[in-house]
């Protein structure tokens, strides 16, 4: 029989650490779930709550891999009772990064729990933690005071995994936290700013918040897209595709989840079930113009040109100035070798967004195609005078094998006034 | 003052509830004095399947007529197994035997150790233990200077020999064991200088063990070394890309070196190894193993039921709840309440003063699935949680709602199922991944009294995670399908 029990409140939470730390004789554990400026917030507390205990605290910048030469150190530096220590985490972002799990993409498993990398994989152990399992009469025998862990909700986790026998000698685990309303949900674009190493200790952080019971499935989901769009800024497409799978799993009705995860599928080469999930995000909302522009590029990949014309004239009917699916369906159409609809579509394309070089490029490609030699110059000059690199594709470009040795045209390419 | 006066006075006491506190550390085994048991502790012997170290391995040992023989000990971490084996060390000492034990954590790297560090560690506590008598390791010391060449080349040997310690001359300055955990360059280059004189090596070390036998040697027996190495269990599995893995390397293939020294050896082995593909092997070249199971707190389910609670099991971990609160009380109230001569009770403070009610100690007792450790870990956890006794229901769940938290993250996500497979099975299957969550605990082996049937129960905790309660109803789902599919 479990109770329900109220949470308790952050004083109680204190109140209990307190207690743990007054009574607590010789060595002692303790592990402290909470986020940095909470751990310091703690420290600060304790220190004026204990007047008469030395109460000193570590703080850990970077990786390291020997604690009790550090704790041995400011054993002699200064006398300890409680001793905080800060920034262990440091020690295990470096073995976080997960790689994609290829066995489950071939096995082409779905709805599997995603996102969960193998960060405890168990060919590795951090240095770290091996140094803490293997010492730790040492740490029993040598400091006889507190040690008072401040850790994220990910290096716990790993401590309680690849620690196991460190972990087990504990006096007591309290967990602060986080209040609900602190979620603020990035954008993929500042996440593609980011470094590697930040997207997964972001990505770490919003799996705590996600482990909080208190989530609303809603969040639960949402927190869930936050991680694939950082997994995908990742290029980690399929840690992605496992994130989005379980946002959906939550919640199958938000559109853009299936939009993703058919984003991540084309990135993984995966067509067919990429146009399924974006038929399924159009299911949701079929005004949605990006999942039918996506939609038709996945099905001009898998080879299905007359489908993906359909689908750009669906995006274009919601979205008449989507100068990108006007250019692509003019592409489309020049691959089924409808010229002069080809050319139109450029047109289409180039009177929303005339710095297109793209569009001018291939627009001179087709009037070289229809012998329309001054008109397919001035286009080329058009995309080069946009973008430099469309002088060099056209050296060698086929298309243009018609007009080659035409002096205009040599002029243009080599710039000869 | 009167009992109930001192009593009430005790309740209220924070240096008392203080002292309660640390005496459940969970880091301590109990240890004998003067071949008596530690006043606190409890033989559940009748609660684990009669499982007895002194019987066994005891036993075993001071009836071997040759004088070098091996033996596995395995059981859950933080069952009881070190308070066990100072037992077994403290029986064997009274009957006359030299115990030598080894703390593997101290001396050898467990995230990375092969046969010769343990064969090293055990020569180098062997010659510190008999530092003190006059037996010399010649031949260890000739071992040693043949190879004086190769060791300099690491700087090990770049001192006067005879001018040190017995156990400095062996190894100056302990170098060795402490390279072995710490370099791993100096970690290779000594393993390959022992493997490849793997057969001197032994020679000369056993030259040594026997001399100090003779001198051990009294009118009635022939062999008094017994050396434990303790903690083995505590290396974690490691897979290596053929499929084979570290365990079985280490207790199979080098079974011979294991068992090289002349004397009798005791190592504590992870439970997993014994569903290993390699039990039978295992079986060969040691005999049985030596298992300390769970305290059984819940029988064996009979068909489709949940078993009911063992009262005897939850009785004896009650009692060893009661008897450390009873060495802490007694302590206590001697030096701050003298009481009356004729006047002491025991205990002065019941189970029922330090809970809130029966049904709280209970529910503490029956979810730590009969783990020791657990249980101190509970009880600490518990008490951070009041500020004055007693104990009260909602520490208590909150207690378990923290241990059970620490479960929820150390079950892997796809191993919902299996969990739920095993607890309706009550047996592993033997494979890798089982083995895994049986050296996590999260998978817990029982052992009868009576039949000395051996079952594995997914651990309590666990039953209450929700995740847990899903692959069951999975479970539940896809049997009925495969029922009504015929």
């Amino acid at each position: 029989m479990v109770n329900l029990l109220e949470k308790e409140t952050t004083e109680e939470t204190y109140r209990y650490l307190k207690n743990g730390l007054q009574r607590k004789r010789g060595f002692g554990l303790f592990f402290v779930q909470c986020s940095p400026a909470e751990g310091h917030k703690l420290f600060e507390e304790i220190k004026r709550d204990f007047p008469e205990k030395h109460t000193g605290i570590l703080s850990l910048e970077q990786e390291i891999d020997d604690l009790y030469s550090l704790i041995a150190e400011k054993q002699i530096q200064e006398a300890i009772d409680i001793l905080f220590i800060q920034g262990l985490d440091k020690s295990l972002i470096p073995y976080v990064q997960s790689e994609p799990s290829f066995q489950v993409a071939l096995s082409g498993e779905k709805n599997i729990h995603g996102g969960q990398g193998n960060y405890y994989r168990l060919d590795t152990v951090p240095p770290i933690l091996a140094h803490l399992n293997l010492q730790r009469e040492r740490f029993r025998d040598n400091f006889k005071f507190c040690l008072v862990f401040l850790l994220p909700k990910f290096a716990l986790k790993y401590l309680i995994r690849r620690a196991p026998d460190f972990f087990d000698w504990r006096s007591g685990v309290f967990e602060f936290s986080e209040d609900q309303d602190k979620i603020n949900f990035g954008r993929y674009e500042d996440y593609l700013t980011l470094k590697s190493e930040e997207r997964y200790v972001k990505i770490l952080e919003i799996k705590d918040l996600i482990e909080q019971h208190l989530q609303t499935q809603e969040n639960q989901a949402l927190l869930w897209l936050e991680i694939g769009d950082l997994y995908f800024a990742d290029k980690n497409y399929l840690e992605a595709l496992l994130s989005f799978d379980q946002a959906l799993k939550i919640k199958p009705e938000i559109h853009k989840a299936w939009y993703y995860r058919g984003n991540a599928l084309v990135r993984l080469g995966r067509f067919e079930e990429a146009i399924i999930s974006y038929e399924q995000a159009l299911k949701f909302n079929p005004d949605d113009q990006q999942s039918w522009f996506n939609r038709g590029f996945a099905l001009g990949n898998f080879g299905n040109i007359e489908e993906e014309i359909l689908s750009y004239d669906q995006a274009l009917k919601i979205e008449p100035y989507f100068h990108k699916a006007w250019y692509n369906r003019g592409v489309a159409l020049g691959a089924l070798g409808n010229i002069k609809e080809e050319i139109i579509s450029y047109n289409e394309a180039l009177k929303i967004e005339p710095n297109y070089p793209q569009a001018w490029y291939n627009k001179s490609c087709a009037y070289t195609l229809q012998s329309k030699t001054q008109l397919a110059l001035e286009s080329l000059e058009k995309a080069i005078s946009l973008d430099e690199e469309y002088r060099e594709m056209a050296k060698t470009d086929s298309d243009f094998d018609t007009i080659r040795n035409n002096p205009a045209f040599q002029a243009l390419i080599f710039n000869k006034t | 003052m009167n009992l109930e006066e001192i009593k009430s006075q005790l309740l209220e006491d924070q240096d008392l509830l203080r002292d309660l506190f640390n005496r459940f550390d969970p880091f301590r085994p109990l240890r004998p004095r003067d071949y008596t048991d530690h006043p606190a502790y409890v033989n559940c012997k009748d609660v684990r399947g009669d499982e007895n170290i002194l019987n066994g391995i005891g036993k075993k040992i001071l009836n071997f007529a040759g004088s070098a023989s091996c033996h596995l000990y395995t059981g859950h971490r933080g069952c009881g197994k070190s308070t066990e084996l100072y037992r077994l060390k403290s029986y064997l000492e009274r009957n006359g035997f030299l115990v030598i034990y080894l703390n593997s954590d101290e001396d050898l790297d467990l995230q990375n150790v092969q046969h010769t560090d343990i064969l090293l560690a055990c020569t180098r506590r062997i010659i510190e233990e008999l530092e003190s008598s006059s037996i010399r390791p010649n031949a260890l010391l000739t071992w040693l200077r043949e190879r004086g060449e190769e060791l300099k080349s690491f700087g090990l040997s770049e001192v006067d020999i005879e001018g040190l310690s017995l156990e400095q001359q062996v190894f100056p300055g302990s170098k060795i064991v402490a390279n072995i955990k710490t370099s791993a360059n100096n970690r290779e280059k000594i393993r390959k200088q022992v493997e490849e004189n793997i057969v001197t090596f032994n020679e000369a070390l056993n030259e040594f063990i026997e001399k100090a036998q003779q001198k051990l040697k009294s009118p009635s027996e022939t062999s008094k070394l017994v050396v434990i190495i303790d903690n083995l269990d505590r290396i974690p599995i490691r897979r290596n890309p053929d499929g084979s893995n570290n365990l079985d390397e280490l207790f199979i293939e080098h079974s011979v070196q294991l068992k090289s020294l002349n004397c009798h050896l005791i190592y504590t082995v992870p439970i997993s190894l014994l569903y290993s593909h390699s039990a039978a092997n295992l079986q060969n070249e040691y005999g049985n193993t030596e298992v300390l199971p769970m305290i059984m707190v819940q029988e064996i389910m009979i068909q489709d039921k949940e078993g009911k609670v063992h009262q005897p099991g939850i009785d004896k971990i009650k009692e060893l709840i009661q008897e450390r609160i009873d060495y802490v009380v007694n302590r206590f109230v001697k030096n701050k309440y003298p009481l009356p001569i004729g006047n002491q009770i025991t205990p002065i403070l019941s189970l029922k003063d330090i809970f809130d009610q029966t049904a709280t100690l209970d529910r503490l007792c029956l979810v730590t699935g009969g783990h020791l450790r657990a249980v101190m870990i509970l009880m600490q956890e518990s008490i951070n949680l009041i500020d004055q006794l007693p104990i009260t229901h909602r520490a208590v769940e909150r207690a378990i709602a923290i241990s059970r938290n620490t479960y929820n993250n150390t079950v892997d996500a796809q191993d919902w199922d299996k969990l739920a497979e095993i607890a309706k099975s009550k047996k592993i299957v033997n494979n890798e991944e089982y083995r895994q969550l049986l050296f996590d605990r999260c998978v817990l082996e029982y052992r009868e009294v009576d039949s000395q049937k051996i079952w594995h129960d997914v651990h309590p905790l666990i039953k209450e995670i929700d995740e847990f309660k899903e692959a069951c109803q999975r479970l539940k789902e896809k049997e009925n399908q495969e029922k009504e599919n015929g």
